[in-house]
């Protein structure tokens, strides 16, 4: 479904990125997990377009995107719901999911019917500002926003930071739900490690703006791992 | 004060607060969402008003059809400028105020080339209607609607459409604005368009009572940044409010002479003096030292003052 291969990015001239490639498939779950500043938001700002890749390449169905600007990956099957959430201040719970469903004219109506489903908080504070609602009503609505458009793959940056507790299991479970019932592919960024375990199928170990290591979920404790990536 | 003077004097102060609010909206529009400070905008006003002189003068349309093709002609002249130049230097406020700059001098260049140094007038069919003892131009009612229109649209427009909606996406957060799947770029060319247009509107609806000149725009440019500037954030009720308490004070000191001033030498008649107040002159000093005023108390402009109340 997707796959990167040795994408490279630059900050000024510092490099951020150094050849990280990592693929994900259909209904599949991948975590990518690292010590803070190794660069995992910066692949999956790469991914949807927000930082120009200097080579390298982004795959969607092999369908090069690495040189398309955000929004036509956007339209292509790229989903996105960035660390923060990024809500658009002043728009309320309605206009979100109406600009997700503007992606998909064959049936974001129907999609945006099925979120609201999901999410029945989103219905209840339909018509309220998506700046006024709680933490964890913000991070369904920016899921929301990006399921409206049918995507492919969803990119999630951090999706429990900031959270209480029992929602993030609400939305954990959803994740998975979602995931099994669409065969939507996922890429994960998560720093609550037992999340990125309890979800995905393979993890992604950073380092550096590389991939180190590729691991199953049950391996991540494992002590050469946690002391060679995890611990600070 | 009799009735009439003081309806004629809601109606003066009515049309002080239009004139603002034609100059700032689509300036307004521009600097409020986009923050980029355009310097031609006076001459979209311009451009505005000699595309209705040349329609009715050269290509004989009907007047209304000139001030329908205005907003036209100058929103896509502001849209091939974003595209041409302002859309490389976004991030970069001084490098597209020296910019656009550059554009308002062009403009006036090749507008005088065009046209000729001269003033030329609009000739209108509209006469006056009686208010008791006074006449009171109609042409000034029309304005108003107009203006009052312009505005409502503009809400309409922002508020319940899906360009409307996008284009708010995009000025509270355009990188995720694109990553939902918005073409910003497009989106700040469209608005800048937006913004050209309303100014080309408004040199339409007033090249009637104005002389048409290529420099006419330097005339209105001043007062459109300083109602927008005193206006703050919130592009339409700040620019709303600013227009009516700026067109308030303006229309007040234009009417009514506050004092006299006695000067030296001889005159005739005698006494010598100058009045304060009472002619528009007045007004615009009055309009200006009061903005000067608002902005120390408020420096955030009156509806950043609302902001920061809540």
């Amino acid at each position: 479904m997707l796959s990167v291969a040795d994408i490279h990015v630059e900050y000024g001239r510092t490099p951020a990125l150094m050849g990280p490639s990592l693929r994900v498939d259909a209904g599949e779950i991948v975590s990518i997990i690292g010590r803070n500043g190794v660069g995992k938001t910066t692949l999956l700002k790469a991914i949807i377009g927000l930082l120009r890749v200097t080579s390298g390449t982004i795959r969607l169905d092999g369908e090069d995107l690495s040189r398309l600007p955000a929004h036509e990956r956007a339209r292509r099957g790229l989903g996105y719901v960035p660390q923060g959430r990024m809500i658009f201040a002043g728009l309320s719970v309605e206009e979100h999911l109406l600009i997700g469903a503007d992606l998909n004219r064959a049936n974001g109506r129907a999609l945006l019917e099925e979120v609201l489903e999901e999410f029945p908080r989103l219905r209840e504070r339909y018509r309220q500002r998506g700046d006024t609602l709680s933490g964890g009503e913000q991070q369904m609505l920016a899921l929301g926003r990006a399921l409206v458009g049918g995507p492919k793959v969803l990119l999630l940056d951090e999706p429990s930071e900031g959270i209480q507790p029992s929602i993030v299991q609400e939305i954990e479970a959803k994740i998975a739900s979602i995931s099994r019932a669409r065969g939507l592919a996922i890429v994960l960024v998560e720093q609550n490690i037992e999340l990125a375990v309890a979800l995905a199928r393979r993890i992604y170990v950073m380092e550096k703006g590389r991939i180190a290591r590729e691991i199953a979920p049950e391996h991540v404790m494992d002590e050469d791992i946690v002391r060679d990536y995890l611990a600070v | 004060m009799s009735l009439d003077t003081a309806v004629i004097m809601v109606l003066e102060i009515l049309n002080s607060i239009t004139i603002l609010v034609l100059l700032a909206l689509g300036l307004a529009l521009i600097f409020g969402m986009m923050r980029i400070v355009n310097l031609a905008q006076g001459e979209f006003f311009t451009v505005g008003a000699f595309t209705v002189l040349a329609s009715t003068r050269y290509a004989h349309l009907p007047l209304w059809l000139g001030m329908l093709l205005a907003p036209l002609v100058v929103a896509g002249l502001g849209i091939a400028i974003e595209r041409a130049i302002i859309r490389r230097l976004y991030g970069r406020p001084l490098d597209v105020m020296l910019a656009t700059w550059g554009v308002s001098l062009l403009l006036i260049g090749l507008i005088t080339v065009t046209f000729g140094a001269v003033t030329q007038g609009i000739p209108f069919a509209l006469g006056n209607f009686s208010v008791g003892r006074y006449q009171y131009p109609e042409y000034r009612i029309v304005m108003t609607t107009v203006a009052a229109g312009l505005m409502l649209s503009v809400y309409l427009l922002f508020r319940y459409t899906a360009f409307g909606r996008r284009a708010r996406a995009t000025i509270a957060n355009p990188d995720m604005a694109s990553a939902a799947g918005i073409n910003t770029p497009r989106m700040f060319m469209l608005t800048f368009g937006l913004g050209a247009g309303l100014a080309g509107a408004a040199g339409a609806i007033m090249a009637p009572i104005v002389g048409v000149v290529p420099t006419m725009g330097v005339l209105y440019i001043a007062r459109a940044f300083i109602t927008v500037v005193v206006g703050g954030p919130i592009v339409l009720l700040g620019t709303l409010s600013s227009a009516s308490a700026l067109g308030l004070i303006e229309a007040l000191i234009s009417r009514f002479p506050l004092f006299t001033i006695a000067t030296a030498g001889h005159c005739t008649p005698p006494p010598c003096e100058i009045s304060i107040g009472g002619s528009a002159f007045f007004g615009q000093i009055a309009l200006l030292i009061f903005a000067i005023l608002l902005l120390r108390l408020l420096p955030q402009g009156i509806s950043g003052f609302w902001r920061q109340r809540q």
